[in-house]
């Protein structure tokens, strides 16, 4: 993100497709050399808390690792440097949907508050779909502290590294549902929201309160090859110690 | 192209197999791109207000627009529709019984559709559609009335990324007691595929147990996207 781009613009036209559609493609974050390095690390044993198998839980097919805390640099300041942009909107979100929590200004402060409510477990991850492997439609919650934005990075290069494996969001308003298809090229980063919007265009029909919009995400099939990706949710996760396993928050 | 020509192509077992796994099969390159342009081109053609109206009515805003086939349709599609379910209605009436369903699918279309008009189900339901940037279909499924038949046809007539970006085929799968699943469905100009209508069964530990399908056009981001519905059973 250290490149001559013009964030301010990128990011307003993020906020525009947040509120229509609760996602937003973030275009070239990473470099293909830094996904690259990163998907690498996924065979190692190091550096992660755990390591989880989709069928096992019937989340799909295909598996993830959750980082552990220290992340790898770029990763603490990416989450940071997201964040930032995000609490914002976050708390526009969430002002507009009548809710009152509202996040600080920095990761820091929220995470604080994350820990001190028992969830201290680090919750970016990286995932590993091979010909097959699909991820059902989801929300990644882990407690009762949630900021309401999170992001999916792409580490692989569609077409070469991978076929067929789209991100998918559906969204569940006063309506209809419908479902949304993320095309992401390698390096591409989604910002998407963790479990409902407010609904925008309906608030503007003339409605007094905005109505909310649930949203679910999940990963169709990859038909061949193999795709990575970074996942960075700005909440952490409760920790063993409380009774419910993270798997149980992931819910339909 | 010719409807028995196109299905000789494929092999019956190969998309039952298709079918069973993903509740989808791709039939990849169904129309040339003749017989793709002369199709989209009924889009174009003057409609008076009251067709325009009522494919207006249908459509949800933001859905773009929809034509259906009122004065029947065309001999190539018609040949096709008929083609299709006597090859079909074998593998429907094996899902009816993997599902536990006690209704069987006669051998031939006209049979079928004698059935359709006896339940009341009068209202033929194919037609084209064209999908223009920020139009988009929300996750449906026809399946009114007691005469469903289990599969459906969907089709695209002109090219991803050359003519329309975004405008994915999108399926969704309800599993009991578990979360649902997305599936994207990869058409090339002029493929098409089978798709389930409503339900299908899936091979569990104990048995086969149903699940629920729905489908859904996302949004297209660029361009016009312009394809084709054949579903065999009429609406009430």
């Amino acid at each position: 993100m250290e490149r001559d781009t013009n964030w301010d613009a990128i990011w307003a036209d993020a906020a525009e497709s947040l509120d229509r559609h609760g996602n937003a493609v973030l275009p070239a974050v990473l470099r293909a050399g830094q996904c690259e390095r990163l998907a690498a690390r996924y065979a190692r044993d190091d550096g992660f808390r755990s390591r989880i198998v989709m069928a096992r839980h019937n989340f799909g097919r295909g598996e993830y690792k959750y980082f552990a805390y220290p992340l790898p640099p770029l990763l603490e300041r990416l989450r940071h440097a997201l964040y930032r942009r995000l609490a914002p909107i976050a708390n526009r979100w969430n002002r507009q949907m009548g809710l009152d929590a509202q996040y600080p200004a920095e990761l820091d402060a929220f995470l604080a508050r994350c820990h001190a409510a028992g969830q201290t477990r680090p919750t970016p991850l990286m995932l590993r779909y091979r010909a097959g492997d699909y991820n059902c439609l989801h929300q990644d919650r882990y407690g009762d502290h949630v900021f309401p934005l999170q992001v999916a990075i792409l580490l692989s290069a569609p077409g070469e590294d991978f076929t067929g494996g789209e991100f998918v969001m559906t969204e569940t308003g006063r309506r209809n549902q419908h479902a949304d298809v993320v095309a992401l090229g390698q390096g591409d980063a989604v910002v998407f929201a963790v479990d409902q919007r407010p609904d925008i265009a309906e608030a503007e029909r003339g409605r007094a309160r905005t109505p909310r919009v649930a949203m679910r995400h999940g990963v169709s099939v990859v038909r061949s090859g193999t795709r990575h990706t970074l996942g960075l949710i700005f909440h952490d996760a409760r920790g063993p110690a409380a009774s419910a396993p993270v798997s149980a928050w992931e819910t339909a | 192209m010719n409807a028995h020509a196109m299905i000789e192509r494929f092999d019956a077992g190969v998309i039952a197999a298709q079918l069973d796994a993903e509740g989808y099969a791709a039939l990849p390159n169904c129309f040339d791109p003749h017989e793709a342009r002369a199709l989209a081109k009924r889009l174009d053609a003057p409609r008076d207000a009251w067709h325009m109206a009522v494919s207006r009515a249908r459509m949800e805003p933001g859905s773009g627009e929809r034509l259906d086939f009122d004065d029947g349709l065309p001999p190539l599609l018609h040949a096709w529709r008929e083609a299709l379910y006597r090859w079909l209605a074998p593998m429907a009436n094996r899902w009816q019984a993997l599902c536990g369903l006690e209704q069987r699918f006669p051998a031939e279309l006209a049979a079928f559709l004698d059935a359709n008009r006896r339940a009341g189900q009068r209202r033929p339901q194919s037609h084209l559609s064209r999908l223009r940037a920020g139009d988009r279909l929300a996750l449906h499924r026809h399946d009114e009335g007691e005469q469903v038949f289990p599969f459906q046809v969907v089709a695209l007539l002109n090219a991803p990324q050359r003519d329309f970006a975004g405008g994915e085929f999108v399926m969704t799968e309800q599993r009991p007691r578990m979360q649902s699943r997305a599936m994207v469905v990869p058409l090339a100009a002029g493929d098409a595929a089978i798709i389930a209508t409503a339900q299908r069964p899936v091979a569990g530990a104990h048995g086969h147990y149903r699940v629920k399908l729905k489908h859904a056009i996302s949004r297209v981001r660029g361009g016009e996207r312009i394809g084709l519905a054949l579903l065999f059973h009429d609406a009430p």
